[in-house]
């Protein structure tokens, strides 16, 4: 009897957590729509693929330059300022934004690549709304990675401004 | 000495026995959680993310920037307008490599690109 209700309580727990994981996921498709998915997912797949390693290399690009204005660019002329006795308190609060954001860039972007790559790797045929669940994710995770790079442009744009204007005081100085 | 204490000392300890199986096996363990740890880390830090010699990104590999010019921005030394300037010439080829650059654009990913819903199973891109 206890042999019985263990397993039944396992089957529960099994089917319990499948059942709770489609709810959480399930997307309002019609039939035709995961005939049409299932049709398409593979060539998609195909995209996505190409569409990882195109992102791979901004991300390699990007970080790549972001790294270098931080840390060869910004980071000595704040303490250039500091040596001169300027006041580089703005400066400085943009060049620590700069590099939160920067921390926040890549740990978006591999929550994004993680979604992704999780939608190539699905069997598609076999799980046609998880596998449009994921993408839309994706699309999502994308997203955020884009608004994280428009922030830092801004940063280093605002930085820029910054720059002009301790070029203005020096000169006033002088 | 008699014949019963040579063999009580030559009679050795299950672990005396097997140090040499357990040291390697201790061996074993300790590089099999130290390369863990350096897995976890080369995860964790975003470095498996730029890592182009992994097999996946062989496509991509010549298409990285090969950025020759590293040139830093001095940190000590005074500073005035030339020396303003200088950084500015420097910060704004940077900049111009990074601001305005479409990446990670919403189209590539959107329904009219990938077509996955269409009656027409190719896709657009």
């Amino acid at each position: 009897m206890r042999r019985m209700l263990t397993s039944f309580l396992l089957v529960a727990l099994v089917f319990g957590g499948s059942v709770a994981y489609a709810e959480d996921t399930a997307t309002a498709l019609t039939d035709a729509d995961l005939v049409n998915i299932r049709a398409n997912c593979v060539s998609v797949q195909a995209a996505l693929n190409r569409i990882r390693e195109s992102d791979t290399l901004a991300r390699v690009n990007l970080a790549q330059q972001y790294e270098t204005i931080s840390t060869k660019l910004m980071a000595p002329l704040n303490s250039r300022v500091a040596l001169n006795r300027l006041d580089g308190v703005e400066l400085t609060k943009t060049t620590v934004d700069f590099n939160n954001k920067l921390d926040e860039f890549r740990s978006l972007y591999l929550q994004y690549k993680e979604t992704l790559s999780r939608a190539i790797d699905l069997k598609c045929t076999d799980q046609p709304v998880a596998f449009y669940d994921t993408l839309n994710l994706a699309r999502t995770h994308r997203a955020a990675v884009r608004d994280a790079v428009i922030q830092m442009s801004g940063l280093i744009k605002q930085y820029s401004g910054q720059v002009d204007a301790l070029q203005i005081t020096v000169k006033d100085k002088s | 000495m008699s014949e019963l204490d040579i063999k009580d000392e030559l009679v050795l300890t299950p672990w005396q026995r097997h140090r040499f199986l357990v040291m390697i096996a201790g061996v074993v363990m300790v590089a099999c959680f130290l390369v863990s740890v350096a897995l976890g880390l080369y995860n964790s830090s975003g470095a498996s993310q730029v890592d182009l010699s992994r097999p996946e990104y062989a496509a991509i590999r010549t298409q990285a920037t090969k950025d020759g010019n590293d040139k830093a921005f001095d940190s000590t030394g005074t500073l005035d307008e030339k020396a303003i300037q200088s950084f500015k010439d420097l910060y704004n080829a940077r900049a111009a490599k990074v601001v305005g650059v479409d990446s990670f654009d919403a189209a590539a990913l959107s329904e009219e690109s990938l077509q996955l819903m269409s009656s027409d199973t190719t896709p657009a891109n």
